[in-house]
């Protein structure tokens, strides 16, 4: 059950940044792209039906920057509070959608929440969680998910 | 195609479907944006538009909510509407369909798969 639920997870994280930012993602971390002091932004997106839960998607300041001056073909110093942000929140949308098709039932319908910027992943939160890390493009970030159904 | 309104709050998801637009040769269209369905439904009553694309996910007024809108108006009925969400599954696609959508693409929507299904429409 927690095999398929990663390779979910896994599958929703490739092919959200493969076709969204075109960087690939590895599953392999190199512990030396860890940079404790550099800023993270955190974005969460509540799951209402058919499993309650939420989803964290975790990144550091750069990599965000890096991939929304790509997408929105600017020069990241054009780049703007709002739209580092609202890249952010698409990226988590779109990995929920992917992940929630994969994993549930081929005609389960589902409900989302409209992703919103947090401080940190809350990992007091009142749910189960797990969290993954990813790296790509030289660079470290999360994904977590909270929800005692997922893990049943 | 002359005048296409596309629907979503998020502003990298309107800038990233107009690139695809762009690149199926679609880029001589005019492209509005609108951040809600009910910003989208004032934008079309100024001016028709030959395309909809809309999200599902969205304040104000969800593209579902858009759809029936848009397909009980005398005015708008013709109006072809594709939803690009990540918010689908067959279910939620049979659903849209009834409702009017001729299409419904899973997000991060490629290029190419937008040139599929934009085909029937696309004189």
């Amino acid at each position: 059950m927690l095999e398929k639920l990663e390779q979910d997870i896994y599958g929703a994280i490739t092919t959200t940044f493969e076709n969204m930012a075109f960087m690939e993602v590895s599953r392999e971390l190199d512990d030396a792209m860890r940079h404790s002091a550099e800023e993270t932004v955190v974005s969460r997106l509540l799951i209402h039906d058919p499993i309650p839960g939420e989803l964290y998607l975790a990144m550091p300041r750069a990599l965000l920057n890096r991939i929304a001056a790509s997408v929105c073909i600017v020069p990241e110093e054009d780049l703007t509070e709002k739209a580092a942000l609202d890249m952010l929140c698409e990226l988590i949308n779109t990995v929920a959608g992917l992940f929630l098709s994969a994993h549930l039932p081929e005609d389960q319908t589902y409900r989302l929440g409209l992703p919103e910027k947090v401080p940190a992943i809350l990992e007091d939160s009142p749910f189960e969680m797990k969290i993954w890390e990813f790296q790509v493009d030289n660079e470290l970030f999360a994904l977590a998910l909270a929800g005692d159904g997922f893990f049943e | 195609m002359k005048r296409i309104v596309i629907a979503d709050d998020s502003a990298t998801a309107r800038v990233f479907i107009s690139r695809c637009l762009a690149i199926i040769g679609l880029g001589e269209a005019t492209l509005v944006e609108a951040e809600n369905g009910r910003e989208a439904l004032s934008l079309l009553k100024e001016e028709m538009a030959d395309l909809l694309v809309t999200d599902l996910n969205m304040p104000v007024m969800d593209g579902a909510t858009l759809l029936k809108w848009v397909k009980s108006s005398p005015r708008l009925h013709d109006l072809p509407v594709l939803v690009i969400t990540s918010a689908g599954n067959p279910a939620k696609e049979r659903e849209l369909k009834e409702l009017g959508a001729f299409g419904v693409l899973n997000k991060p929507v490629s290029p190419a798969v937008l040139l599929d299904a934009l085909k029937p429409i696309m004189t």
